[in-house]
């Protein structure tokens, strides 16, 4: 199972990556959402699964996810990763599939990513 | 029957004399007391029964016991009268159910009750020229209920009764129910369905031409008064509205410069007690750059709190700068050696040495905001110059240029506003808190200097302290 985190602050990322790993979750990590793109269009193996921020420098996760629709449709199933207080607000915004909300708990964050692996999408 | 005529008939109301032109007068009348509304009404009710005549009171259960009581006082035995039916009391709101349909007046069944009173109270008065006066407060009452047109309706049919009948009639309105209106219309409407206007207390005593254009004088004056108090509070309110937006979209960018230093911290100990619960080994590294985040995000967190209390202060005035004599030249140099940033490089050009009246504590803090602030404008890297000079007679100069994204010309001026950036569409990422500029700009003017933002010869920022001379500076 391959999992992309895009988050800009670097201890955020860092955890989410280490907690994931510790999981057992392939992980690749990008600060923004160009770079993700970026990587995305590397080809390589295409991760199921999208953590996103939505504050982000240069291009946003809003954008980003938009983006990510039009180029790849529905292959990977976003995770909404936000501060904000709505985050269910900004989910159906950015079409995502799941949310959760800054500060959060890595129990939740790995119960939210084990809930969308055990309902793949179709 | 012992009656107070002389009294009575001494009121300022139209006259109460059956002339045929005044027989079919509708009056109204404006009040603020209830005193001055029955006082008034007394005189009114009680010249028609001292007369021998007839009189029709539809009011509330509070105006009809004021009324009976002054009545009384004058001498007049409301009981006879009533017993005579030359006295008809009706309660206003019960009335006024009698014809109203669907919140509707019905005109037809209105002129149906109300004339059935009418000449229930004529037949009540032996003789030929008998008269009917008749107070109501219906129409207030309807307009009370914001069925102003209702009202106007009720006053129509009164106008249409009193040509059918010998009627003196007279309504009375609270002004209390024409709040809102600066424009006097609705009082303008009731008064044109009316033969004639009792203005409201103070006004009824006017005796000559010369009273009356003063107290016109003087009423003109009042409206002044209050229409400019009006526009000074819609002013404040139109400022507290801006003041209130601009600290809710402070709230919520401070509340996300707050939750992701959080966001790290807690993320960090739960990462570490996953390992300890689990029994896993804690790798050095991941300890490492959970310790080095602890460490970063806590001083983030407080300065931060700092911020945010420098800027109370200043808000409050409280912000007290303490001069002494400083280098500020070695005062930029130790700010620039303390920054750690590996994707820029500091350049200090300037003289070793400049002796200046300021606050170095306060002074240091405008240095680091600035640089701060340059750091965070040129995400990409590269060189932030501290440029130093004085030349005799001008002061000192300050430059802090950088080579990032630079600030567009319209928004020069509003980036040194409190909470600018929190809720400026520009960029909305390398908006911090909207504090450190402000917080600076504040500083340099308790020093007496000032701030603008320059355009260097390349892409960046240029911002510009200038300080007075220290001859200047007492």
């Amino acid at each position: 199972m391959h999992i992309l985190v895009v988050e800009d602050d670097a201890d955020i990322r860092h955890i989410m990556v280490l907690a994931l790993r510790d999981e057992g979750y392939e992980v690749e990590e990008a600060a923004s959402g160009q770079s993700a793109l970026d990587l995305l269009d590397r080809g390589g193996t295409h991760p199921e699964i999208i953590l996103l921020d939505m504050k982000m420098p240069g291009m946003d996760g809003e954008q980003f996810a938009r983006r990510y629709r039009e180029l790849y449709g529905r292959h990977a199933q976003i995770i909404l990763v936000t501060a904000a207080n709505e985050a269910s607000v900004h989910r159906p915004k950015i079409d995502a599939d799941s949310h959760i909300s800054k500060p959060f708990d890595i129990g939740e964050l790995l119960d939210k990513v084990s809930a969308l692996v055990r309902r793949p999408q179709l | 029957m012992t009656v107070d005529t002389a009294h009575l008939l001494g009121s300022s109301a139209p006259p109460a004399i059956n002339d045929g032109a005044n027989s079919h007068a509708h009056s109204v009348q404006f009040y603020t007391q209830d005193d001055y509304l029955l006082d008034e009404l007394g005189r009114f009710i009680g010249s028609f029964l001292g007369a021998g005549d007839a009189a029709i009171v539809i009011a509330t259960p509070s105006h009809h016991t004021g009324l009976v009581q002054r009545l009384r006082q004058h001498g007049f035995d409301v009981d006879l009268a009533i017993s005579q039916a030359r006295y008809v009391a009706l309660d206003a709101a019960d009335t006024l159910s009698l014809f109203m349909v669907d919140g509707q007046i019905d005109p037809d069944l209105c002129i149906e009750v109300l004339g059935a009173v009418i000449i229930a109270a004529r037949a009540a008065v032996p003789g030929d020229h008998r008269r009917v006066a008749a107070f109501g407060e219906m129409v207030a009452l309807l307009w009370a209920e914001g069925k102003c047109e209702a009202a106007l309706e009720l006053e129509e049919i009164w106008n249409r009764l009193a040509t059918l009948h010998p009627l003196q009639l007279r309504c009375a309105y609270p002004l209390s129910l024409f709040p809102g209106s600066a424009d006097g219309s609705p009082v303008k409407q009731i008064c044109s369905a009316h033969s004639y206007v009792i203005p409201a207390e103070d006004y009824t005593a006017i005796r000559t031409e010369e009273e009356r254009l003063t107290a016109i004088a003087v009423l003109q004056q009042k409206a002044l008064a209050l229409e400019t108090e009006i526009e000074g509070h819609r002013q404040a309110r139109g400022e507290l509205e801006r003041a209130v937006f601009a600290r809710d979209a402070f709230l919520s960018v401070a509340a996300h410069e707050l939750k992701t230093p959080i966001t790290g911290l807690r993320g960090y100990a739960q990462l570490l007690l996953r390992d300890l619960k689990a029994e896993r080994d804690i790798a050095p590294e991941r300890l490492e750059a959970a310790l080095r985040s602890l460490d970063l995000q806590t001083g983030k967190l407080a300065r931060l709190i700092s911020r945010l209390l420098d800027s109370s202060q200043i808000e409050a005035g409280k912000l007290r700068i303490e001069r002494e004599t400083t280098d500020i030249a070695s005062l930029v140099r130790s700010v620039l050696a303390q920054q750690d940033s590996a994707d820029h490089s500091f350049i200090y050009d300037g003289p070793d040495h400049i002796e200046t009246q300021v606050d170095p504590l306060r002074f240091e803090q405008v240095i680091t905001n600035l640089i701060n602030n340059a750091i965070k404008f040129s995400p990409q890297g590269g060189i932030i110059t501290a440029r130093l000079e004085q030349h005799p007679g001008e002061g000192t100069r300050l430059s802090i240029i950088d080579h990032g994204v630079g600030i567009p010309p319209d928004h020069r001026e509003a980036v040194f506003d409190r909470f600018y950036q929190a809720h400026s569409d520009y960029d909305r990422h390398l908006a911090g808190m909207g504090l450190g500029l402000h917080i600076a700009r504040e500083i340099i003017h308790l020093h007496g200097g000032s701030i603008r933002i320059e355009q260097p010869d390349h892409p960046g920022s240029c911002f510009v302290v200038t300080l007075p001379p220290s001859a200047d500076d007492s």
